[in-house]
């Protein structure tokens, strides 16, 4: 049970505070509610390139990392499609300093042009290191757009042109932050050995005359049910065959989000599973294979990804992955393997229940989703799904006219 | 509100490290024990006398792959469904000296858990057709790793730095097709039966519950002989990695240095953080805040007992990889001439203390900073001592310090792109 104390600030701010009192530490993080999803198509990758500049000083404060490293502590953050997340880590007695710090960035930044400039070309050598210069480093870049045709998923966090971010301007980065950072359209969580009382005083001295917002309605373009295969392939300097199966899932609130999850674990179990066991040891057509979810705000993608040995072809893995999926369409899985599924997730959640960041971070996301408390309730939605959920969120998302396909061939040479 | 001043800061002085209760196996092999009574969570770390150095690296990757791999009584497959019956986790990891077996677990089954665990690998078979795949699989992934510039520049920079030593021995696709299963039985034999160096574990059992985890390896041995190599002469100098296509440069900057006994080891952490290792670091500051030449640059002292070095390690667009290695000499040289001011040295005390601070919080985190000083049969007095030589470092130790090990005509610069 993770216990919380939540209050909100007449601007708007929702606050959650986690009192722990073994740890030294206190944890500070800003979840944003907004993302790439956010964007409009002709400027991809602000909402992270947003995210680097939040780190080049605020509208009273000249450097962020500076003060707050003074104070022994550390900062990071990262953006997905859906959010962007900042969090501070520092001494609990030095807990003012991060609050000072997150508090002037809320109300403003400084906006200089030598932060846009530099983060720009940070940005640039983040887009090649990630994915340019690594082996099947592009495939988002890719199977994004192939799998979403109107939903803003379909470019990636760092954009889906990096032109968009050399020709970022100063307005447009300062109508981005108009629009998206302010209290209204954040939840603050603070962990540590605090009391209530004392942090709601904190808070309201430092965020309180932040001016409020309206929430701007979000408003995007809903992808349109997938009622046909797409497959691409594509050619590239790499050593293996690569191929990735995109299914479209259920969105993060409803309950087939769950039920995809717990499939997920199922489907790309290590050393046991029915991939694992058909595809890599007994066929010996794989090297590797994995089954995860992108855990997405919207329709999310349920993703079956691998590399072939040499010597065997994609088509005699299509056969074979395909058997595979329809055992778990027409088989329920056995009682023993859910029971598995549920010990080990137990297992998990208590490690990751361990550390003071995780828990404020997960705070902040359910809060997001609708009510902190959902931190304390998902264990019992996962406990109470059966093998006849799982057999049906099989047949719902395992179909072809539901799947984006990608193939990565090495070039010939 | 007055936003523009700062919030009064406060220093961490002192930082309590706890210690773990000590037990031992029959064969006097340490068992550390820390309580975690708030959580259910818990680990137990076996630690091998079985890194890439003895033999060859890939045997002993090979063979840590293996360790759960089959028994003559349990294949590989039963042996993960039982471990999931009782919500266990293993993996396994593998560096220069040491092979590293973890097992993550719940307190209400981690007894048996051990159990089952210690005696799959006691009794490791290593069947035939497991080694065989696992072979394949791993030269596929070697070869998919040999694609990143990063890699490629940290190989080069390890093969040439311990040229000469088992430290250097790097591995090659090739390398995969040679490997017999009698030397990986040898290698186990040798290495994990007779090479267990120390055990530790964090949950929250009594008393009983414990010393009879410690029964269960009762059978195992430490009688490893881990006499040093000795290192040649440090190689300096400059070499290139080709790989076409690049679009980044994987660079690797680095020396030999001294272990964590030598009178200057505490004072040259504080110099390697103020060079490179935070993300305020004069590096950082200067080739990505300041020129946006990469993504992140780096400052790392090495964590092996023997053959520890100091490195930079980056990316950099092709484009700025001249300027890059220029600018780097440069603030090296900086901090060899001139004294750091006392704002910035303050900051990196304050910043340092609160990470130490960190690193002591929880008892997975103080297990893991006991484990640190333990391998290098070290105490918290070592901790201590780092704690004061943070606080009281003086500007001028900082540039003699710099001075002398960071000097620019030592240093091996690898380029790979």
């Amino acid at each position: 049970m993770i216990h919380f104390h939540r209050f909100q600030l007449e601007n708007g701010l929702k606050v959650i505070f986690h009192q722990d009192k073994t740890t030294p530490m206190a944890v500070v993080n800003t979840l944003f509610d907004v993302g790439a999803r956010d964007e409009s198509p002709s400027q991809t990758g602000f909402a992270h390139l947003f995210e680097h500049l939040m780190f080049g000083g605020s509208v009273n404060i000249p450097d962020f990392d500076g003060p707050l490293q003074r104070a022994g502590g550390n900062s990071n953050a990262f953006t997905s499609n859906d959010i962007t997340n900042y969090f501070d880590v520092l001494p609990a007695k030095n807990l003012e300093t991060a609050l000072w710090l997150e508090s002037d960035r809320m109300l403003s930044l400084a906006f200089s042009d030598k932060s846009l400039e530099t983060q720009r070309s940070v940005v640039i050598e983040e887009f090649k290191q990630r994915y340019l210069n690594q082996p099947y480093g592009d495939v988002w870049l890719e199977l994004r757009p192939l799998a979403y045709k109107v939903h803003p998923y379909q470019w990636a966090t760092i954009g889906k042109d990096i032109s968009h971010i050399e020709n970022a301007k100063m307005e447009e980065v300062r109508s981005f932050f108009e629009k998206h950072y302010h209290p209204g359209n954040a939840i603050l969580t603070i962990a540590g050995n605090f009391e209530n009382q004392q942090i709601e005083d904190l808070v309201q001295k430092w965020y309180g005359d932040i001016p409020g917002k309206v929430k701007a309605a979000r408003l995007l373009p809903q992808e349109p049910k997938q009622e046909e295969f797409r497959t691409l392939t594509l050619e590239r300097d790499v050593p293996a065959e690569a191929f990735y199966y995109a299914f479209k899932m259920e969105e993060r609130k409803s309950e087939g989000y769950y039920f995809a999850d717990m499939l997920s674990d199922e489907v790309g179990k290590d050393k046991t599973g029915k991939l694992y066991l058909k595809l890599k040891k007994e066929l010996r057509l794989v090297h590797e294979i994995n089954a995860y979810i992108l855990g997405s705000m919207d329709h999310g993608l349920f993703v079956i990804s691998g590399k072939l040995l040499p010597g065997t072809t994609f088509e005699s893995m299509e056969t074979a992955l395909w058997e595979v999926l329809e055992e778990f369409k027409t088989q329920r899985i056995h009682n023993d393997d859910l029971i598995r599924l549920k010990m080990k997730m137990k297992t998990s959640r208590a490690f990751q229940e361990q550390g003071l960041l995780n828990r404020a971070m997960n705070l902040s996301f359910f809060e997001l989703l609708g009510d902190a408390n959902g931190i304390n309730e998902e264990s019992e939605i996962y406990n109470a799904i059966d093998s006849e959920h799982l057999r049906n969120t099989a047949q719902q998302i395992f179909r072809r006219e539901n799947c984006t396909r990608m193939f990565i061939k090495p070039l010939a040479k | 509100m007055e936003r523009s001043h700062a919030p009064e800061v406060q220093v961490t002085e002192k930082i309590e490290f706890i210690s773990p209760a000590k037990l031992t196996t029959k064969s006097g092999i340490p068992f550390y024990a820390m309580q975690n009574p708030t959580s259910e969570a818990v680990r137990l770390e076996l630690l091998f006398h079985a890194g890439a150095i003895y033999h060859n690296p890939v045997i002993a990757s090979v063979t840590a792959g293996l360790m759960l791999a089959g028994t003559s009584e349990h294949t590989m497959a039963e042996i993960h469904d039982k471990m999931d019956d009782l919500g266990g986790f293993f993996d396994s990891n593998l560096n220069a000296e040491f092979s590293v077996l973890n097992i993550y677990g719940l307190n209400e089954s981690i007894c048996e858990l051990v159990t089952l665990i210690e005696n799959c690998l006691y009794n490791a078979s290593f069947p035939a057709s497991e080694l065989t795949h696992l072979l394949k699989d791993r030269k596929e992934k070697l070869k998919v790793r040999m694609e990143k510039v990063s890699v490629l520049s940290q190989r080069a920079f390890q093969e040439n730095l311990f040229a000469g030593t088992p430290y250097g021995v790097i591995s090659f696709p090739e390398d995969y097709d040679h490997i017999e299963r009698q030397d990986i039985v040898d290698f186990y034999e040798n290495h994990y039966k007779i090479g267990l160096r120390r055990i530790t574990f964090v949950g929250n059992l009594t008393d009983d519950e414990l010393s009879k985890m410690v029964g269960t390896f009762d059978r195992w041995e430490n009688k490893v002989n881990t006499n040093l190599p000795s290192f040649p002469a440090p190689k300096s100098g400059s070499i290139h990695i080709e790989k076409n296509g690049a679009v980044q440069v994987g660079l690797r900057i680095g020396k030999m240095l001294f272990d964590r006994k030598h009178p200057d080891y505490h004072k040259m952490m504080v110099v390697n953080t103020i060079l490179g290792d935070y993300f305020g670091s004069r590096l950082m500051s200067n080739i990505r805040e300041d020129k946006g030449y990469t993504y992140g640059i780096g400052s790392y002292v090495s964590e092996n007992l023997h053959g520890v070095h100091f490195v930079i390690a980056t990316e950099v667009g092709k484009e700025f990889m001249e300027d890059t290695l220029v600018q780097t000499r440069l603030e090296i040289e900086k901090l060899q001439s001139e004294p750091i001011s006392e704002a910035e040295l303050s900051l990196v005390k304050n910043y340092l203390l609160g990470q130490i601070l960190q690193s002591a919080d929880g008892p997975f985190a103080m297990m893991g900073l006991f484990s640190s000083v333990e391998i290098n049969d070290l105490d918290y007095a070592f901790l201590d001592t780092s704690l004061q030589t943070i606080l009281t470092i003086s500007p001028e130790e900082i540039l003699e310090t710099a001075k002398q090990h960071l000097d620019w005509d030592q240093m091996l610069i690898v380029t790979a792109g």
